[in-house]
């Protein structure tokens, strides 16, 4: 561990105003980013469960078959 | 493999496979790379603990380079071969790479305060890396401009191709151009020059932002052929009803 002590590691030698808001500020944005996407992939499969009900078939399109 | 992949229900089989473990990577890699370089790794001697800035900073920055090469190379897949999950890939990657390119310009900036006395200087490669971050919005923006998706991918495709003259700018920048950012120090012909202790925990992010694209792209490429295929059904089921 390089740090003495948690104010020591708190304070970052004076620069934490800067070093603080850097990792949040890319934490706060990955995961908004991997919640957003996850959202998408929700409403998208439940376009893709409606549709199939619309279509009234098994709902695989023919020109995705395996 | 590769004509295999053009099948959408065998790609998403592959993508199911592969997200957990590129979750895991994801996790894993940017909390041990970051955990090293915020508890363990030392300081730099001349600037201090900003150094620490660089654990993000510098694989946000590779990250945002790296997913527009995947994006370019997707995307003439795309045109060249009509191949059409590469042209999904090319779509889905996009809002990733300009969310890693946003990070490393706002990173840049808190970095550039303390150490250089501004926030942002016009300098060739902080200049470039902007340009990178303006060619992903409006590769994201020429997707929604049209109405008809085959035109939206072609337009967006070109664009992507066009676009990709500004990596070897941004990477040759730090040489062509006098400027404030440093120059390489990683990626170099004569290798790393920099001590162990501050490149592992940096290669370690750097795998760990790597899964996390790979993680992203198996939610946001499925969700893309989803909308496709209902799509389809929607215009078949259409199609149907007219014929009766």
């Amino acid at each position: 561990m390089y740090w003495a002590s948690l104010g020591d590691f708190l304070a970052m030698g004076g620069h934490a105003a800067y070093i603080w808001p850097a990792f949040a500020i890319a934490l706060a944005v990955l995961l908004g980013l991997a919640l957003l996407s996850r959202i998408r992939l929700k409403t998208a499969e439940r376009e893709h469960a409606e549709a199939r009900r619309e279509a009234g078939r098994d709902g695989t399109p023919d020109e995705v078959r395996p | 493999m590769f004509h295999a992949l053009a099948n959408p229900a065998r790609f998403l089989r592959l993508m199911a496979v592969i997200r957990p473990w590129a979750a895991g990577v994801a996790i894993v890699g940017l909390a041990a790379g970051l955990g090293w370089g915020l508890l363990y790794s030392p300081p730099d001697y001349q600037q201090g603990e900003t150094v620490r800035i660089m654990y993000i900073h510098v694989p946000a920055a590779w990250m945002g380079m790296f997913i527009y090469a995947a994006m370019a190379v997707a995307s003439a897949t795309a045109l060249i071969w009509r191949h059409p999950v590469a042209e999904l890939v090319a779509k889905a990657s996009a809002p990733v790479g300009a969310v890693f390119t946003l990070i490393c310009l706002l990173t840049g900036a808190l970095w550039g305060k303390p150490m250089w006395g501004a926030w942002w200087v016009w300098d060739a490669r902080l200049t470039s890396m902007l340009i990178l971050f303006f060619i992903y919005l409006g590769y994201m923006a020429l997707w929604e401009a049209f109405d008809d998706p085959a035109r939206a991918g072609r337009a967006a495709a070109i664009l992507a191709l066009v676009g990709a003259v500004n990596l070897p700018i941004i990477k040759f920048s730090v040489d062509w151009w006098n400027t404030m950012h440093q120059p390489a120090s990683v990626l170099t012909l004569a290798g790393p020059k920099i001590h162990p202790d501050i490149l592992w925990p940096l290669l370690i992010t750097a795998l760990g932002a790597k899964g996390y694209y790979v993680w992203l792209l198996t939610l946001r490429v499925r969700a893309e052929i989803l909308s496709r295929q209902a799509r389809i059904l929607r215009f078949a089921a259409a199609t149907d009803r007219r014929a009766d």
